[in-house]
């Protein structure tokens, strides 16, 4: 390769041969024989590179960037001859200190590279550092060259996805989940067998950007148990990957195990979400630490009141000020490095609706940032997913600025299947709306029925098997005496608070899991199930774990064997789902099938064509129809028939052309054998559902048509 | 580091005592450069080698596809447990051959 001049250094700083950077890009980049450093600061006086060796407590040199270095507000510097991999980089920033103003400037920190792809000092999860470091999270250089060979993102149609919610150390910390490398990306890789089995084909994952687990950390003085920040809803560094989520963190390996993993995943056909938290940052308020916004430019990171003091929209203590241009260049930035070096496939924005306001707090109309991620080239693959409020009380489902492209949690939907289900009165008309992908949230913006992120369940609240075992919520381990998490959680016992002998009342709570697993599967849009819900995982009726690290969050492998029945059952619904395109039909406006004559959607009542609406109504069949052609028969048809009373009733069905006859394939009220393969074909032209129990029935070629 | 050569029927046999990571790759890759011809199959005896950075780890990579387009055989002998754990867990380990023992070797 030829010779470039500056290839060569200009000049010696500190004893080190530099020559001016690059502001462009951000971060840290190579560049041959050296490495470029680029920080922006706006109100900074002075900008100092501080270069330790790995690990060491003191750095062996600290390079006060020239001011004829600096471009704009950037200042950027080349450094020839590092070691590369031993190298720990961070900043000085000098500047004032007047809160009032918004400068917190402290010279005497060293701050994290807000574009540091590789963090260390923390590598593994758990372990008290020295608080008193002045440089506790270091940067490091990433070398970004994994061999992909011909793997790329999957783009699997959003109306096919059916979504695995998961947390990276909880999957596989118990030691019953058999695999080698506990609560790691790796561990996750393990049990990719476990999730093709299971037949999900997208797995989203709880934050794995760098995060300080020991944020708020104390000994909970009731149970003796630390409390942690298990969760990782707080940001320390948007870039990096977890360490302590690697089996080689300590290694600094996190970059290549993490890629592994997305490798290994896209090859089991299973596409990569990941929950991104752009909302605040593991700063806080004024008394958090600082570790790298709050030094290199508060004002322009953070949502600040006019006396200098922190918005709190998160509910967490800060708020990133996202629609400030330049931190809202930082988010694309993320964004686009996860999907292009990661091969991400979509992205679930934590408490999405901050992302739509301005840097006073208004909520926009046409949110600049949620544009530009809308119609990013790099992205333009990618799911967007909005978690679609926000702890300042912005509550967007249905109406968040969505551009065509974002799609929504759906809390409606989550609340109204609970509701339907512990056999609410008046839930029918809009349990109508959600199976359908809740037309009347979304059809007439022009959105599709997968807009709606369907689920139950989420990390968010009650597991599965604890939404049919607690009427009320049991946080007392998270040490808040109670007052944390939510109170309204729509769920019901079946008979006792908690663990119980009972065997009818067993027997309830494991048809209602059936039931609530039955309906998600078989309405429109994107169903997304909560990791170990397919077995009956439960946290004890704690419904806001995001503190608790133990076998209480931890997926207890060993029901996978006692709940083997429920698993069974759950898989069986998923692969349902795949057969039957009617399901994931992605139109409001979709026309149905001309022979038989049926509509894409209709509902019934125990007389077909015939739904009660009545506010006692606890009661409701829909059909659902689409051309097949790739089968036989060549129409797709599926009748589901949920009933949430408490008595059996007899359900007459539609009539299907002499060619087609109805066949059970889902019975939750047969409790030795809920699912049928192949489905039977049913004698008669009606069948009973049992009390709070749910029918699914397919059309399939008549024996003697 | 300490890297010596040796044979082993028709196997070039490199003998490497020590880490492998930045500062001593270059060593490695030099001493490659300048006694081994990739017309005959190269062993690495790994078995001395107390620590594989990174680095490391892409040094061996970048020397298995020079071998590969060379048109000839990279294996390593007697690597030891944790630096295998690594290697599998970051994705590494797909790209090379592995045997316990030098006798191990085809003949």
């Amino acid at each position: 390769m030829a010779q470039r001049i500056d290839q060569y250094p200009t000049e010696v700083i500190g004893g080190f041969s530099v020559r001016q950077g690059s502001p462009m890009p951000f971060g840290v980049s190579h560049v041959p024989n050296g490495l470029n450093f680029s920080v922006y600061t706006s109100a900074g006086t002075s900008c100092t590179l501080v270069l330790f060796d790995s690990g060491q407590e003191f750095p062996f040199v600290e390079i006060k960037i020239p001011d004829y270095y600096r471009i704009g507000n950037v200042y950027c510097i080349t450094v020839f001859n590092l070691d590369v991999e031993g190298l720990e980089y961070g900043f000085r920033v000098d500047g004032p200190f007047v809160p009032e103003r918004g400068d917190r400037f402290d010279v005497t920190r060293v701050l994290l590279d807000p574009y540091a792809r590789v963090i260390s000092g923390r590598n593994q999860w758990g372990k008290l550092p020295n608080w008193e470091q002045i440089y506790p999270y270091r940067a490091r250089v990433s070398l970004d060259d994994f061999d992909w060979g011909t793997t790329r993102p999957l783009e699997i149609p959003p109306e096919d996805l059916i979504i695995y919610e998961a947390h990276v150390r909880g999957l596989t910390q118990s030691e019953s989940s058999g695999v080698k490398y506990n609560g790691t990306y790796a561990g996750i890789v393990e049990k990719i067998p476990y999730l093709k089995s299971l037949g999900i084909n997208a797995l989203e994952l709880m934050p794995v950007s760098e995060f300080d687990e020991l944020e708020n950390s104390r000994i909970n003085p009731d149970t003796g148990e630390r409390i942690y920040n298990y969760w990782g809803y707080s940001t320390v560094g948007f870039f990096a990957p977890k360490a302590a989520y690697a089996a080689s963190g300590n290694s600094n390996m996190q970059v290549d195990e993490f890629k592994r993993m997305v490798k290994c995943l896209h090859e089991a056909g299973i596409e990569v979400i990941l929950d991104v938290v752009f909302n605040h940052t593991a700063e806080g308020n004024e008394h958090g630490p600082t570790l790298a916004f709050k030094g290199l430019d508060n004002k322009v990171y953070y949502m600040l009141t006019p006396e200098g003091y922190y918005f709190n929209f998160s509910g967490t203590g800060n708020t990133l000020n996202c629609n400030n241009p330049v931190v809202r260049a930082l988010v694309l930035d993320c964004l686009r490095y996860w999907a292009a070096e990661y091969k991400i496939d979509g992205f679930r924005f934590d408490l999405a609706s901050i992302l739509g306001r301005d840097p006073w707090g208004f909520p926009l109309s046409n949110p600049p940032l949620l544009e530009a991620l809308a119609f990013d080239p790099i992205l333009s693959s990618c799911k967007l997913i909005a978690e679609a409020w926000d702890a300042g009380g912005l509550y967007q489902v249905g109406s968040f600025p969505a551009f065509g492209r974002w799609s929504e949690w759906n809390g409606k939907y989550r609340d109204c299947i609970r509701r339907f289900l512990k056999g609410d009165q008046d839930q029918v008309g809009e349990l109508a709306q959600r199976i359908q992908g809740s037309p009347d949230l979304y059809q007439t913006s022009g959105r599709s029925p997968s807009t709606s992120i369907n689920f139950v369940t989420c990390h968010d609240g009650f597991t599965l098997a604890d939404m049919v075992a607690y009427n009320y919520k049991h946080n007392d381990a998270n040490g808040e005496a109670g007052h944390d998490g939510c109170d309204n959680n729509f769920s019901w016992n079946c008979g006792a608070e908690g663990p119980t002998d009972n065997p009818e009342i067993l027997a309830l709570r494991s048809r209602q899991i059936m039931n609530a697993f039955a309906i998600l599967l078989t309405s429109r849009g994107t169903p997304m199930i909560l990791m170990g819900d397919e077995f009956g995982r439960t946290q004890l009726g704690n419904n806001n774990a995001y503190c608790i690290d133990s076998p209480l969050t931890w997926v207890d492998w060993d029901l996978l064997t006692s709940h083997q029945h429920l698993y069974k059952y759950v898989s069986a619904l998923i692969k349902f789902r795949h057969q039957h395109p009617c399901l994931r039909t992605n139109s409001f406006d979709d026309k149905g099938i001309s022979v038989p004559a049926l509509p894409s959607c209709s509902f019934h009542g125990n007389e077909p064509w015939n739904p009660d609406w009545s506010i006692g109504s606890r009661q409701l069949a829909w059909m659902f129809c689409r051309d097949h052609e790739q089968s036989q028969p060549t129409v797709d048809i599926v009748y589901v028939i949920a009933n949430s009373a408490h008595y059996a009733t007899q359900f007459a069905l539609p009539r299907l052309p002499c060619n087609l006859q109805w066949a059970v394939a889902f019975n939750t009220g047969i409790q030795d054998q809920p699912y049928n393969n192949p489905p039977v074909p049913l004698a008669s032209s009606d069948v009973l559902a049992g009390e709070r129990s749910v029918i699914i029935l397919q059309a399939v070629p008549s024996v003697s048509g | 580091m300490l890297i010596t050569k040796s044979q082993y029927t028709l196997w070039d046999i490199v003998h490497i005592e020590g880490k492998i990571d930045t500062k001593t790759s270059s060593f490695l890759q030099e001493f490659i450069d300048n006694e081994v011809e990739f017309s005959r199959p190269l062993a690495l005896d790994m078995s001395l080698v107390t620590f594989l950075s990174s680095a490391g780890l892409r040094a061996l990579l970048l020397l298995s596809r020079r071998s590969h387009s060379a048109g000839s055989q990279l294996a390593l002998i007697g690597t030891n447990q944790n630096i295998v754990d690594t290697m599998e867990v970051t994705g590494f380990l797909e790209y090379f051959t592995l045997y316990s023992e030098i006798e191990d070797l085809s003949h």
